[in-house]
């Protein structure tokens, strides 16, 4: 038998079915062939928009302006709907080297009903056949008249230049033999390298370039600029912008906005403690600004680029900056310090303030009026003034991803502030007409914000995680590349059209009218957005205002808040608490009065029902730069408290609460219920009347362990050794790697406030001759031997010493205990180094603890703490954290009355996502007294399917002053594995082109 | 008859049968009695790898329909395939002349080893040279018997050819002689300490090139100043690690150093790391140059996990081949958390001149995608941060070392990436600095392995399925218009 005569069955096995399930078992061949899905894209990458006309010949097409093909179904504004002009979108196919064109239709309506939506070029060959571009497409836009379309090529230092007429073919069959195109292109001399991204500026009336970002160029990183304001087809190369070595400009870290904001702030904004004060009228002064980012000259590299306004953006993956170019000029006008390199970027069309607390009809009057970004002083309107301090301010968001940042997040944002001032605005972008207005960025107050800095202690403050290190750590994965979209749909409940209706949680419309600065004539298309009706009222996953939408490297598409419209009317009613959920409670709960609560101070109060709110358990669930949540906050996903227990060293204990108005006194530590003055607490106990998550921030709660300890060990010691030794005068104990500061260790104020060093290592070992018999019985008096076989032994206070002064590295010991002739224990000065080490020979082990307080740990919070080391390793207490970054409770005396609990918040433990408060019993606290529980919830963000590898994210729109001119309200994404286009509707519907 | 047959009916089976093949060949451990196979031409070829000095490119054919009753290495004359090169691109690539040529003419000399070979790997030359003369050891994972084969090769102006292949006595192996099963080294459990026999489907073969070094003499006081590098290796004469196609074991080889054990292989099996995910399909020697203790690791891919297994090695210092492997790290690939399929991986240190962390690069098929990560400079810890599209169905990765002209008109020496797409006949390249695609560019049918004459800028590339090696031009100085293009085919594409 010959060996080909034993190939026979294998016949059979490749061609029948088997042959696809041995296909999908075969482990390991690494030449096991992929089934490629039938579609027509190869690799797409990016994408932009263009207006295409149908000549009356019913065969030809010319390009026009963008918003030739605006949707505009209302007679409100004189439409420009014609059925001639159709949507395209061309987008590019690496691996190929073709330029894919899709007709969209003539209104969004024709994405979801459209077929055969790309266009085949070439129809004598089967199939859809694209484009034919240079090798490697890099990046496409479009005219801005839609004269053309400008494709660079990766690899030919070149850029095609097809004119619109000729995008949906047919092309030459001469193409199909690799012919020369029939289009013009710009060859790129070799000193300018590849051609990597290209921008377009000139929308509108201002002068139309284009720019082609050129990083390898020789001689250094830069910019070309083409001039395609004239009729040539090719355009002229006007000048190359070289950037040269120059300081960047430092660019401020924002404060956190968490601390107080005037004497009327809410309770939550009003809590300071221990450092600062709490409940006083004078606020403590706002703690210094972080320091900005440390800039490391280094060879700029352009990656990125964005156009907003006046202003070309770029990211540099060699410098930590983001260069901007000045259109007007032609000059690199800024270069921003960021403190990260960042490889793609985009910038936010102008929106207001962000609507929280009180402010909601201040930004209503500056938006109504048109003076957002005006700069001028509005006080004589009592709105303005009191919440904006008289300014209708605005801004664009630039937000860079930044690729590599093991530390902070791979592929997490950065976020920059950029004041925006307008001169020649006339009307309001509200109303929906515009006016051309001269933007001015100021930059010198430009600011990198602290998303999540007042939310998650875990989470670098100064990027916006949204992948390993984001919240939850859901889609564990760096973001690709980011894009803003301003939705503003048409349609309403109610019919009508009106632009950017904000939502108003208030259901008597006649309490609003007599206001002079508010246009009360479009309050009912406002209102009939609120509402928990998903089908058409508020729902996280319609979008109305302004988002951006992050593409992560996994196929997510994760959609961030920037200002949502809706935002006012998601929050609780009247009717709901998130400690009783369905409970009216009469003036509010937790402390604050209802009228305190956001958006209450001139409206009446929503009505009991859910017409007015979404009657959500969290107040603001939707925050500027912050994950969008992918879920109501209903009483179903509200935080709960489950596996309470108490203990100590191990052994139960039966926990006496304080159950109602019982306010018996009891020998150990209790719960004090928190809840509004007059509350009624249930009469048995209940953890989650006494431990109530933090109302207004979702984002720091989640599921894990927590514990509260009385005296309890700092994490991260306890397997930590050091030595003991003597400086001077000074008793040392040293531990090289202890981080004594990185790990919360305290020793400020007061010497009785101060941590204490307890020693859990064993005696000195008298048969290895570390010490006699004699020294080891004198040990043993003093400090007792472990008890190896007793994980819970309590050891005596003479192992612990008060810490004086800590570093990093060192602790100096300043007191120790000691037993007096009663047998009670005494707080001695001075340690004697030499004679601990006697008993305690070599490296010693031990442990951190808290003096007279209560350790907080969560199992995924960990301990927090504001305790930072300086640059000569001392610790300080970094004072622009949060005042709500700490970890210990300062028990309340045994007589405080849950009525003063419950009126004063400062009286409590609160952290970024809990509150609880303990009050001792009528004996000391033992030391490690327990409380543990369980919390549950997690943060759900709003995630879209972009396939599995997106490569970028584009608005269908375009923005004119601020205005989104096409009107689709669609957002795209194009993803290079299988998907291809997917447009997302602002009811967050889908449609794939591939 | 039979014969033609059953090529037709290959020929027919092969697009979809090349991975069920894969596993129904798996117990295929001995060599058919076939014909012999052609020792002048291409055959599945699955490996290449170019000699210390560049003269020649090894090949290893797999006889992967199992039409001969063994597999090949080859060695050809480098220069002459560059200089046809060279002559196609100053004139034109697409003639007929330059898409298709005879392989003999190329041949120096070949030897016969087991059919599935999968990988080859050049060991590099430990000892001291003789004038003139110029040694190496290739190591070949052959599946076909389950053992990591082994050939030595000596270049001499007075050999024929150059070159000579030695695998079953001191004497050079004339063309049509077989490895001797003494340098078939994994098959006999008795030759080791621990009485392994190699498990089956040895798929790919890492040498860690980082030890030892010249300060690593027996006699060199200088090996005192980083002891672990320089011990070990003494202790173990060199390792080398196969990854395993079915199981995804890992398996480490002691003794693979040439020249300390005389002209028959002083290599033994020494561990294999079991419980690793199946589907084994790289593996790669990882160097953290400054630290201490010193540990070799490997970097394992595989395809039933999107996660990259970190592997390190542990030697004995009382018994040489009592040195053992251990998971030290598993590192996830967060990018494909939709997917998972890893295949090729490269480590990138950094060049003297440059201060960037170690990169590290994998290809995955689901999705294609190029996945880019760094170890930490800090934590020491491999993270992967971003992906990059590929055309379908990547396979191996290339890191060659090249020339390139700096934007402020210097030449230094950087890193560029090629990586093979066996089903869409595609190899891309990359550059790692820039984040740029060089080119996408359609080869023959098949690509697969590839090496990289970073001295004279061209890149060998094998085509599997067509069986034929091509030439790509990587000087852009030399044809600025075909950098990174295919100019010249060694070999007549053929239908398997």
């Amino acid at each position: 038998m010959t060996r080909a005569r034993s190939l026979y069955p294998f016949r059979s096995l490749a061609l029948g079915a088997l042959a696809t399930v041995t296909h999908a078992l075969a482990v390991g061949c690494s030449q096991t062939p992929v089934l490629t899905p039938v579609r027509s894209m190869d690799r797409p990458q990016d994408i932009a928009y263009l207006c295409l006309q149908l000549l009356p010949d019913g065969k030809s097409w010319k390009g026009a302006p963008l918003e030739k093909c605006a949707y505009e179904p209302t007679t409100l504004i004189p439409s420009n709907l014609d059925a001639t002009y159709r949507l395209h979108a061309v987008i590019t196919q690496v691996t190929r080297g073709e330029l894919a064109v899709a007709d969209l239709g003539n209104s969004p309506l024709d994405i979801a009903t459209g077929t055969n939506q790309l266009v085949n070029v070439n129809p004598g060959l089967p199939g859809f056949n694209f484009l034919p571009v240079s090798t490697i497409p890099t990046d496409v836009v479009v005219h801005p008249d839609g004269r053309a379309v400008y494709v660079a090529s990766g690899r030919d230092r070149r850029i095609d230049i097809i004119p619109s007429e000729l995008l949906r073919g047919p092309i030459p069959s001469s193409l199909e033999g690799g012919g020369p195109v029939p289009w013009p292109h710009v060859d790129l001399a070799k000193e300018d390298g590849q051609p990597t991204r290209l921008a377009v500026g000139g929308d509108g009336d201002k002068i139309k370039r284009l720019y082609v970002v050129l990083p390898e160029a020789a001689g250094g990183t830069k910019l070309a600029v083409y001039d395609i304001a004239a009729n040539a087809i090719v355009p002229p190369r006007l000048a190359d912008i070289q950037l040269v070595t120059r300081t960047p400009d430092v660019v401020q870290v924002a404060q956190l906005g968490c601390g107080p904001t005037g004497t009327n702030a809410p309770w939550w904004y009003d809590y300071r403690p221990g450092d600062l004060k709490c409940g006083a009228t004078t606020h403590a002064p706002a703690p210094p600004a972080p320091l900005p980012p440390v800039f490391t000259p280094a060879t700029p590299h352009l990656t990125g680029v964005a156009v907003a306004g006046d202003y070309l953006y770029a990211g540099d993956d060699g410098e930590t900056v983001v260069h901007v170019f000045d259109l007007r000029t032609g000059i690199e006008s800024e270069r921003l310090s960021v403190g990260g390199k960042i490889r793609r970027l985009s910038v936010s069309e102008p929106v207001a303030d962000e609507v929280v607390g009180n402010n909601f009809w201040a930004i209503e009057a500056c938006e109504n009026n048109g003076w957002v970004g005006d700069g001028q002083d509005h006080s004589a309107n009592t709105k303005v003034r009191d919440s904006l301090g008289g300014l209708c301010r605005a801004h664009r968001y630039l937000y860079g991803v930044v690729p590599d940042d093991f530390a902070g997040g791979d592929g997490a944002l950065l976020v920059v502030d950029l004041p925006v001032k307008f001169t020649g605005i006339t009307k309001s972008v509200r109303l929906g007409t515009y006016s051309h207005a001269t933007e001015t960025i100021d930059f010198a107050h430009a600011s990198i914000q602290q998303p999540l800095g007042c939310d998650a202690p875990l989470l670098n403050p100064q990027r916006l995680p949204l992948g390993q290190y984001g919240l939850t750590g859901l889609n564990a994965v760096p973001a690709r590349s980011v894009a803003f979209m301003r939705f503003d749909p048409p349609q309403g409940p109610l019919g009508g059209e009106r632009y950017a209706a904000r939502c108003v949680p208030v259901n008597d419309t006649s309490s609003i009218t007599g206001d002079t600065n508010l246009d009360n004539s479009i309050r009912t298309v406002e209102q009939a957005w609120r509402g928990t009706d998903v089908a058409s009222g508020v729902t996280p996953r319609r979008f109305r205002g302004t988002f951006a939408f992050v593409a992560m490297t996994n196929g997510s598409i994760n959609v961030v808040d920037i200002d949502d419209y809706d935002s006012a009317c998601r929050g609780p009613s009247a009717a709901t608490s998130p400690t009783a959920p369905g409970t009216v409670v009469t003036g509010g709960f937790n402390g604050p009065s209802f009228d305190e609560l956001p958006l209450r101070i001139t409206a009446p109060q929503p009505a009991a029902d859910n017409t007015s709110t979404t009657t959500e358990e969290f107040f603001n669930p939707v925050r500027r730069h912050h994950p969008r949540t992918g879920r109501f906050y209903t009483v179903d996903v509200l935080p709960t408290v489950v596996n309470f227990a108490a203990s100590v060293k191990g052994t139960s204990i039966a926990f006496l609460p304080i159950e109602g108005t019982n306010t018996a006194a009891t020998v150990n530590p209790q719960l004090i219920p928190i809840g509004s003055p007059g509350t009624t607490v249930s009469a048995s106990f209940n953890p989650n009347e006494h431990i109530v998550p933090a109302t207004d921030n979702p984002y720091a709660v989640t599921s894990e362990s927590w514990t509260s300890t009385f005296e309890g060990p700092i994490p991260g010691f306890g397997t930590t050794a050091g030595s003991f030794h003597q400086d001077g005068a000074n008793a040392i104990f040293e531990d090289e790697g202890g981080g004594f500061c990185s790990r919360g260790v305290e020793a400020f104020g007061d010497v009785k406030t101060h941590d204490i060093l307890s020693i859990v290592d064993d005696l000195c070992d008298v048969a290895s001759g570390e010490c006699t018999q004699t020294v080891y019985d004198e040990c043993n008096r003093t400090f007792t031997a472990l008890d190896t076989t007793d994980l819970n032994q309590i050891l005596p206070r003479t192992r612990d010493f008060v810490i004086g002064t800590a570093t990093q590295g060192k602790l100096e010991l300043v007191q120790h205990f000691e037993l007096d002739k009663n047998r009670a224990i005494q707080a001695v000065d001075g340690v004697d180094t030499a004679a601990v080490k006697r008993c305690f020979p070599g490296l010693t082990k031990y442990t951190i603890r808290a003096r007279d307080k209560w350790i907080v740990v969560g199992g995924a919070t960990g301990y927090l703490h504001k305790v930072r080391p300086d640059a000569t390793g001392k610790c300080f207490i970094d004072t622009t954290l949060p005042s709500t970054y700490h970890g210990r409770i300062t028990e309340l005396p045994p007589t405080t009355t849950v009525a003063s609990v419950q009126a004063n918040a400062c009286l409590r433990f609160i952290n970024p996502a809990w509150q609880w408060a303990i009050r001792s019993g009528t004996t000391v606290t033992q030391r490690d007294f327990q409380i543990a529980f369980t919390s549950r919830f997690n943060f759900t963000p709003l995630t879209l399917g972009g396939g599995n590898l997106p490569m970028s994210v584009a608005p269908v729109a375009k923005y004119v002053g601020g205005l989104d001119v096409l009107r689709w309200n669609q957002m795209s994404v194009i993803d290079a594995d299988f998907r291809g286009l997917t447009i997302f509707g602002f009811d967050t519907s889908a449609k794939v082109i591939n | 008859m039979l014969r033609t047959a059953a090529r037709r009916a290959f020929a027919q089976a092969v697009p979809i049968f090349l991975g069920a093949a894969a596993m129904i060949f798996s117990a295929c451990f001995h060599n058919g009695n076939g014909d012999a196979p052609p020792d002048q031409d291409f055959y599945f070829p699955v490996g290449l790898a170019l000699s210390a000095s560049g003269q020649h490119l090894f090949v290893v054919n797999s006889n992967f329909d199992l039409r001969y009753s063994a597999g090949t290495l080859l060695a050809l004359d480098t220069k002459k395939i560059e200089d046809a090169a060279k002559a196609c691109a100053d004139a034109d690539p697409t003639d007929a002349s330059c898409t298709k040529s005879a392989v003999t003419p190329y041949v120096d000399a070949s030897v016969r080893i087991g059919a599935f070979g999968a990988d080859v790997v050049e060991t590099g030359v430990y000892k001291a040279a003789t004038p003139g003369v110029r040694e190496g050891r290739l190591l070949i994972p052959v599946r076909g018997d389950a053992t990591l084969t082994f050939v030595d090769y000596r270049e001499a102006a007075d050999l024929p050819g150059g070159v000579a292949f030695y695998c079953n006595s001191t004497a050079a192996a004339p063309a049509g002689d077989s490895c001797a099963a003494s340098w078939r080294v994994g098959a006999d459990p008795t030759a080791n300490s621990r009485q392994l026999a190699l498990e089956g489907e040895p798929f790919a073969v890492a040498v860690p090139t980082f030890w030892p070094t010249a300060a690593c003499s027996p006699t060199d006081p200088a090996s005192a100043a980083d002891p672990p590098r320089c011990q070990e290796p003494r202790l173990s004469r060199g390792i080398a690690a196969t990854v395993h196609q079915i199981s995804g074991d890992v398996s480490v080889f002691v003794g693979t150093a040439i020249g300390e054990a005389g002209s028959i292989p002083g290599a033994r099996l020494a561990f294999t790391l079991t419980g690793l995910p199946g589907g084994g399909t790289f593996i790669t020697p990882l160097d953290l140059t400054d630290e201490s203790p010193f540990t070799p690791r490997f970097l394992v891919t595989n395809r039933s996990q999107a996660a990259v297994y970190v592997v390190s090695y542990f030697g004995d210092r009382g018994v040489v081949d009592r040195g053992f492997l251990s998971v030290t790290d598993v590192v996830p690939i967060p990018t494909q958390s939709g997917g998972f399929d890893s295949r090729g991986i490269v480590v990138d240190p950094p060049g003297p001149d440059e201060t960037r962390p170690i990169r590290v690069f994998v290809t995955s098929r689901s999705p294609a995608s190029l996945i880019i990560g760094e170890i930490d400079p800090k934590l020491r810890r491999l993270h992967f941060i971003t992906n990059q599209s590929l055309p379908i169905g990547p396979s191996r990765i290339l890191r060659a070392r090249l020339k390139k002209v700096m934007p402020d008109g210097t030449v230094k020496t950087r890193t560029k990436l090629f990586i093979t797409s066996f089903d869409t006949r595609y190899i891309t390249s990359f550059d790692p600095d820039t984040g740029l695609l060089g080119n996408v560019v359609r080869t023959g049918k098949g690509p697969y392995a590839m090496a990289v004459d970073e001295t004279n800028g061209y890149a060998f590339i094998s085509n599997f399925t067509e069986s034929t090696v091509q030439v790509m031009e990587l000087d852009p100085t030399r044809h600025p218009d075909l950098a990174d293009k295919i100019i010249y085919t060694v070999g007549v594409p053929r239908t398997p």
